[in-house]
């Protein structure tokens, strides 16, 4: 029994060696991981043999394989996370979208609301005729575009 | 000699992950039982051990989250279930992988007829 114990330790201090260059909670990880995997097959086995116990070491394979498979996660260039950041990323363009949108939109009523009050109060305070303050601000902008139809109109997306 | 593995390893890596995901889809899984059935795929994996390192990073991710079961006879079990984001991963991976293989497949002549 001793000494299948030390063929398991022996197994696990060969898997902690080999993965000495990964966080030490990973490691520990690991390391719980593989021993907790041992007990719970050697568990299986009422009266357990040497043979059985090296068999549970062999199918876990190789420690420097494990510690290489562990080596992985210090590596930033996963397959995985792209795929793992997408739905967080998605919830954070959503946000965002509708951030931009809500502060877009408040912006527009904004303006129109200011603009709508400078006409009102324009309107009121320069003329008592409604009629008369209308007709030369049409007059206005349609007298513009027959001059010039082509040099006036591409200034006027710019400039907005 | 050395390409063989080269390649085995390059086509597993990104794809098994999905294949431990795929097992426990359906209901829990005992941790040792996956472990087993996953170890004895030898063209998806070089031994059972190296499936731990995956299995954390599968947690830590939130892909799968575990639960400790009183066994029967010997230690507690520990039994590995997917979260409504390991649900979707694997979904993804569904899509993409059909995409990817379909492209190969028809690439590089391997597609059934």
């Amino acid at each position: 029994m001793n000494t299948y114990d030390d063929l398991v330790n022996d197994y696990l201090r060969a898997v902690e060696q080999a993965s000495a260059g990964i966080p030490a909670s990973r490691r520990e990880e690991l390391l719980a991981d593989l021993s907790q995997h041992i007990a719970a097959k050697r568990a299986e086995l009422s009266p357990e043999t040497e043979v059985e116990v090296r068999s549970i070491l062999e199918l876990l394979g190789d420690p420097s394989d494990v510690a290489a498979e562990a080596m992985l996660d210090n590596d930033p260039a996963l397959p995985a996370p792209p795929i793992q950041i997408q739905p967080g990323k998605k919830l954070g363009a959503l946000a965002w979208v509708l951030l931009t949108v809500a502060a877009v939109s408040t912006l527009c009523v904004a303006a129109v609301l200011v603009g709508v009050f400078f006409f009102a109060w324009s309107g009121s305070s320069s003329g008592d005729v409604p009629a008369a303050p209308g007709s030369p601000q049409i007059q206005e902008p349609t007298m513009q575009p027959p001059s010039s139809p082509s040099t006036q109109s591409p200034p006027t997306p710019s400039t907005t | 000699m050395d390409v063989p593995g080269t390649l085995s390893t390059a086509l597993r890596r990104g794809t098994l992950e999905f294949c431990v995901l795929a097992l426990m889809e359906q209901e829990e899984q005992y941790g040792v039982e996956l472990v087993r059935h996953l170890g004895a795929e030898r063209t998806l994996t070089t031994s059972e051990g190296t499936l731990y390192p995956l299995l954390a990073r599968l947690r830590r991710q939130g892909w799968v989250e575990t639960t400790w079961r009183e066994s029967p006879a010997g230690p507690p079990r520990r039994y590995y279930a997917l979260t409504p984001t390991g649900h979707s991963a694997l979904r993804h991976f569904r899509a993409e992988w059909t995409a990817f293989r379909d492209t190969v497949d028809r690439i590089v002549g391997t597609g059934l007829k």
